[in-house]
């Protein structure tokens, strides 16, 4: 399809001024744009500018507010998932559409399982199938596999393949790549560019740059709920998307980080440590440094996180800090030892949703104040005061329940409490996912006035953006052990993904000695 | 320490003042379809709630941990049987009684906390399986008739006022109220008792000892139904198993009146007291309309589901 | 059959059949009248109230909810029959199956609507059925149509009607439950309700039909009682609410959801009548009896759900 009569055609999809909020929140602000059959259309976005929302909204997920939307000149307002589907919509969500008890089969088919005289599901015959369609689709897993046994890319691939039964008219992906090896990855974009070929069109949700440069015939952008960005495949480039994502110059958002820190001390050296589910690694931190982890999604991240915060401890290896030993065996003595780790899911693992905000912020800061086992109420209320306005939350005011404040504020209530004594070492976990620009910024300058006291970083992150922004050094997890080792002259998209997509990738990659600091 | 401090830590939350309201109104009615309106009468209505309101004291605890206990009816039946049998009818028997009839109860709640913290099993059947394990225990023991009676002289803790103004049972009530008032609003353990409650995961990711908080928590649950069991037994005189067996759902309609939350992190005593007081005079106001004792149930059930709605709907709100 | 999948594993019947075993040959060792024709047939008598409540138990645990009035429509059921069984003949069955069915319906339209947590909900509904069971018969009494009884206990044989309508019942739902789309929306929205949500299920739907199998399976069992005592009984079913949960976990299916299927709970159902059966046979004290199911009840806990997140009420 030419240049040409792609402007001609009639769009499949008209979306115009969509809006939604949640509560007093909005999230999507009057978003307008249209997806022509056989279009690869790429949507673009930081955390929390609503591309989720959106392709929620347009799968049937949940309703939108304002606005209108058109499929095929008709009004599409699905009320379930099931309704989109029929009406042509299908969605491959990033993970959360597995059901973990149901076998990789039962999960592509539910819902159109192949059935008998007697309307019974014929088991056998469906995984059969199964087998049939993943391999032409390129995918190597086995049908019998259960939904919960799955790794993340092959969830990702189950995800894709059931959307695809569905035979959409237009097929949602949302990061269909981001667990995914460069391999792997490329499957999909061939599967996305034989969709085109039969006239079905793709709207795909990235975080990596070359392969919406490569793959989109255009892309749109969001931010804060409002689109920032429309142009077609080649009008437009990297520093385009990032400027029009991100609102303003990447200097102004990331704090300066210093030139060399190499004539910096060691303080926190981890050798050999490992568990079931890492490999014995090695790494160590000088003093006001920020250490950059990066991988694909699902590499030993998490288990890295877990171990460092004393949840699921090291079984092997030593950990020093200081040039003394310190013992990680529980979160009590993590936080002993003056580690402080910020977790990945504030909503399930690090608030207490209906308490108020001075309950969720004092408990390290009241600990060491208390006598006789009582509460020192004055200390906790100067405390909240302080807080409040040091890292900026916006509240009506400290009894407000946590669970009513926006994204970016809930998680800077969370730093407020692991911040309350000056940490030896900080543990970040997806620092800044789910929050808005303004208190991302707010974040960043954060850590980097820690820094410059000395604290030194771990920084776990799958936002590329902020590994490049804010770390002094990157290393890449695969399979549970340091697969690479990226110094700051060298960081870029392509040589993150390049460590991080494991032996199987195109170009060697050296690791840096220096960067590994081993 | 600050006095506006306290005085707003200890601040009755919404829910408790919309129960306050209920409850005024249903005392009108209440007194209006008697006749009579007197403090005398009220206290004396509080005399006889005090022992669900001490139940429904633990049972709020459990549910601010974000779980039920259903032994809770259990553990006051054992009190009473091994009260009243140890007690033997003598006052010299006091200390041992009083010493073992706690101990019992303290151990019913050391098993349900192993069983829900170390064995992590839901609490709902953990308890309900000591329940049932309790009973058969005491029915084994007694033969079906339980021997042993409270001396007249210990009935006086309900039975007997202070000055003849405030029955030593209420006192009793107030107190314990308060003692689990002070000690989760706080007290540093019980602030993060109450943490735990409302989210473990996070808790534990803190550095809280959860777990043991968990257990703590099903002994306090378990040391409430004891001493309510040990007040009935003043009111009855005797032993008789099945005693309580109907405090169990009660106490769960009296904490869910009061405010408590399924969803853990809210701890309100005075809600509690007074979603048992009302059930208490809705119960009796039952009796005074004539209607037959089985409309109790239907009254329980119906004011779980009213109270939890109208909670749910205001939320959504 | 063996895909490897949970819901089709038969290995998660082997405790409840060794169980059965077990129970089998010390009976059998210790007492002579165990194999005999007639406590067979009382054996599978028995076997049939319990096994209908277990398996509607056993299905709404596999949606990953729980209903504790089972016991409660199971009394109402019996003071129904034993009210209208003369009067009605059988239409008296019709009606209170259906009561019993609007009872689970009553349940799913507060955990639907209401939002109220399930657990506390059919606390609720169990003590308001307790209530109206007691104010329409407030002790036991009333009179069961002889005929019923005729038709299914006289003939004390072990596999007459009695067990032949148990093993139909789970062999049905075995396949309903595992082999139907119905069935499999159950488990899937017990897996995970979120997910399957995203795949087309309505919760609303699953809530609604769980809980009206529930009520049916609770108030069948209920009126085979009743056949069998010939009269109601205001609180007889009590305890068969714990006996229902307690024969679903016993027989591999997971609190949380998802998993399991219904031919470990029959066995398990079985061992329970089993138990009882021997307490009898053996002449042991009946109070004992409640120590010992408690026990296998905390056991079957503790083999089956140690170390599951299992943290809400």
């Amino acid at each position: 399809m030419t240049e040409c009569s792609a402007s001609h055609a009639k769009p499949l999809l008209a979306v115009t001024g969509v809006a939604k909020a949640f509560g007093r929140n909005p999230v999507l602000k009057g978003v307008s744009f249209s997806l022509l059959p056989g279009e690869v259309l790429a949507l673009v976005g930081e955390n929390g500018a609503g591309k989720s929302t959106l392709m929620n909204i347009l799968s049937g997920g949940m309703p939108y507010d304002a606005g209108t939307i058109l499929l095929d000149g008709n009004e599409y307002r699905p009320a379930t998932p099931s309704e989109a589907i029929r009406r042509g919509v299908a969605i491959a969500h990033q993970e959360t559409a597995i059901m973990p008890d149901l076998t990789v089969a039962e999960n592509i088919f539910f819902g159109r399982e192949p059935r008998n005289a007697l309307r019974l599901i014929r088991q056998k015959q469906m995984h059969l199938d199964c087998r049939r369609l993943l391999a032409d689709l390129g995918f190597a897993i086995d049908p019998y596999r259960m939904g919960n046994d799955l790794s993340a890319a092959e969830r990702q691939m189950v995800e894709i393949t059931r959307a695809i039964l569905h035979e959409p008219r237009i097929l949602v992906l949302d990061e269909p790549t981001a667990s995914l090896s460069s391999q792997a990855a490329q499957t999909v974009l061939d599967l996305m560019a034989r969709l085109k070929a039969r006239g079905t069109s793709t709207i795909f949700i990235s975080h990596r740059m070359s392969e919406i440069i490569d793959a989109a015939d255009r892309a749109v952008v969001l931010k804060d709920g409002e689109l920032t960005l429309e142009a077609r495949r080649g009008e437009f480039d990297r520093d385009d998307l990032i400027q029009a994502m991100v609102g303003r110059k990447l200097s102004n958002i990331f704090p300066g980080r210093p030139v060399s820190l190499a004539s910096r001390p060691m303080v926190f050296k981890v050798r050999d440590a490992g568990n079931s589910a890492l490999a014995p690694i090695s790494f160590y931190l000088r003093r006001g440094e920020v250490l950059g982890i990066a991988g694909l999604e699902g590499q030993g991240q998490k288990a890295l996180a877990r171990a460092l915060c004393g949840a699921s401890p090291f079984t092997t290896g030593t950990v020093a800090l200081h040039g003394k030993p310190a013992k990680l065996n529980s979160p009590a003595a993590a936080i002993a030892a003056g580690i402080a780790s910020i977790p990945d899911d504030r909503k399930h693992d690090g608030l207490a949703l209906n308490l108020p905000i001075r309950m969720n912020m004092s408990l390290f800061a009241i600990s060491e104040k208390s006598r006789f086992g009582l509460l020192p109420l004055n200390a906790e209320k100067q405390f909240g005061e302080f807080a409040r306005q040091r890292f900026a939350i916006r509240s009506t005011d400290l009894e407000q329940p946590v669970g009513q404040l926006s994204g970016g504020n809930q998680q800077k209530v969370v730093f407020a409490r692991w911040l309350a004594r000056v940490p030896e070492v900080l543990v970040l976990y997806e620092p800044t996912k789910g929050v808005d620009i303004e208190s991302k910024s707010e974040i960043y300058h954060l850590i980097g006035e820690l820094t410059a006291q000395g604290v030194p970083v771990i920084l776990i992150s799958s936002d590329l953006l902020e590994l490049i922004g804010m770390s002094d050094r990157i290393l890449t997890l695969y399979e549970g052990r340091i697969s690479g080792a990226i110094a700051r002259r060298d960081f870029s998209e392509e040589a993150i993904m390049a460590h991080a997509a494991g032996p199987a990738t195109k170009a060697p990659a050296t690791i840096d000695r220096e960067a590994a600091c081993v | 320490m600050n006095v506006t401090l306290v005085l707003s830590q200890g601040r009755p939350a919404n829910a408790t003042l919309r129960a306050l309201g209920l409850l005024a109104i249903l005392l009108i009615v209440l007194f209006t379809a008697s006749g009579k309106i007197s403090g005398q009468q009220v206290m004396d209505n509080a005399r006889q709630a005090a022992p669900l309101g001490i139940i429904a004291l633990g049972q709020a605890l459990i549910l601010m941990m974000g779980r039920l206990d259903l032994s809770v009816g259990a553990a006051a039946g054992l009190a009473n049987v091994v009260l009243a049998t140890s007690f033997a009818g003598d006052m010299d028997n006091l200390v041992p009684a009083l010493a073992l009839t706690i101990g019992c109860g303290l151990l019913v709640g050391l098993v349900n906390g192993l069983l829900v913290a170390a064995l992590r099993i839901p609490a709902f059947l953990a308890t309900l399986a000591t329940s049932l394990v309790v009973t058969g225990i005491l029915l084994v023991y007694t033969g079906g008739s339980p021997r042993g009676s409270i001396p007249a002289a210990f009935r006086v803790i309900t039975e007997g006022w202070i000055a003849g103004v405030l029955p030593w049972s209420v006192l009793i009530w107030f107190i314990t109220a308060t003692v689990l008032m002070v000690f989760v609003h706080f007290t540093l353990p019980g602030r993060k008792m109450l943490l735990s409650g409302a989210n473990i995961k996070a808790a534990r990711l803190n550095g809280i000892a959860a777990d043991r908080l968990v257990i703590l928590s099903f002994m306090l649950s378990s040391l409430m139904a004891t001493l309510g069991g040990i007040l009935l037994s003043a009111i009855t005189g005797m032993a008789s198993i099945g005693i309580a067996d109907a405090y169990t759902v009660d106490s769960i309609a009296a904490a869910v009146i009061g405010g408590a939350l399924f969803a853990g992190g809210v701890f309100l005593p005075a809600g509690a007291a007074v979603g048992a007081l009302l059930l208490f005079f809705l119960q009796s106001l039952l009796y005074v309309l004539s209607l037959p004792p089985a409309a109790k149930f239907i009254l329980q059930g119906a004011i779980i589901i009213i109270a939890l709605a109208l909670a749910n709907l205001k939320k959504e709100r | 059959m063996f895909d490897g999948s949970l819901r089709f594993n038969l290995l998660l019947a082997l405790p409840a059949l060794i169980l059965v075993i077990l129970l089998t040959v010390v009976t059998a060792t210790l007492s002579p009248s165990f194999l005999t024709e007639a406590n067979l047939a009382n054996i599978a008598t028995r076997l049939l109230p319990l096994g209908m409540v277990a398996l509607g138990q056993a299905i709404v645990l596999f949606a990953g909810r729980i209903d504790l009035s089972v016991g409660s429509i199971m009394s109402l059921s019996t003071a129904i029959m034993a009210l209208t069984s003369t009067s009605l003949g059988w239409l008296s069955i019709t009606l209170t199956l259906a009561i019993g069915i609007a009872c689970g319906l009553f349940t799913a339209t507060g955990v639907i609507m209401l939002r109220i947590n399930p657990l506390v909900m059919s606390l609720a509904t169990a003590a308001i059925v307790k209530g109206v069971t007691l104010l329409i018969l407030p002790s036991p009494g009333g009179e069961v149509d002889y005929a019923l009884y005729e038709l299914l206990f006289e003939r004390e044989q072990l596999f007459g009607l009695p067990l032949l309508l148990s093993l139909m019942a789970y062999a049905v739902f075995a396949v309903v439950m595992g082999w139907s789309r119905f069935g499999r929306s159950v488990y899937a929205f017990g897996s995970d309700p979120r997910a399957a949500f995203a795949n087309g299920v309505s919760g609303v739907k699953v809530d609604l039909a769980i809980y009206a199998l529930s009520g049916l399976f609770s108030s069948l069992a209920g009126i085979f009682l009743s056949i069998r005592i010939l009269s109601g009984d205001p609180l007889i079913g009590e305890a068969y609410t714990l006996d229902a949960v307690s024969a679903a976990i016993l027989g591999g299916v997971a609190l949380q959801g998802g998993r399991g299927n219904v031919i470990g709970v029959f066995l398990a159902a079985l061992s329970l009548v089993l138990v009882n059966n021997t307490f009898n046979l053996l002449e042991l004290d009946t109070n004992l009896q409640a120590i010992a199911k408690g026990l296998i009840f905390v056991c079957a806990l503790v083999f089956f759900m140690r170390g599951k997140a299992g943290g809400e009420a």
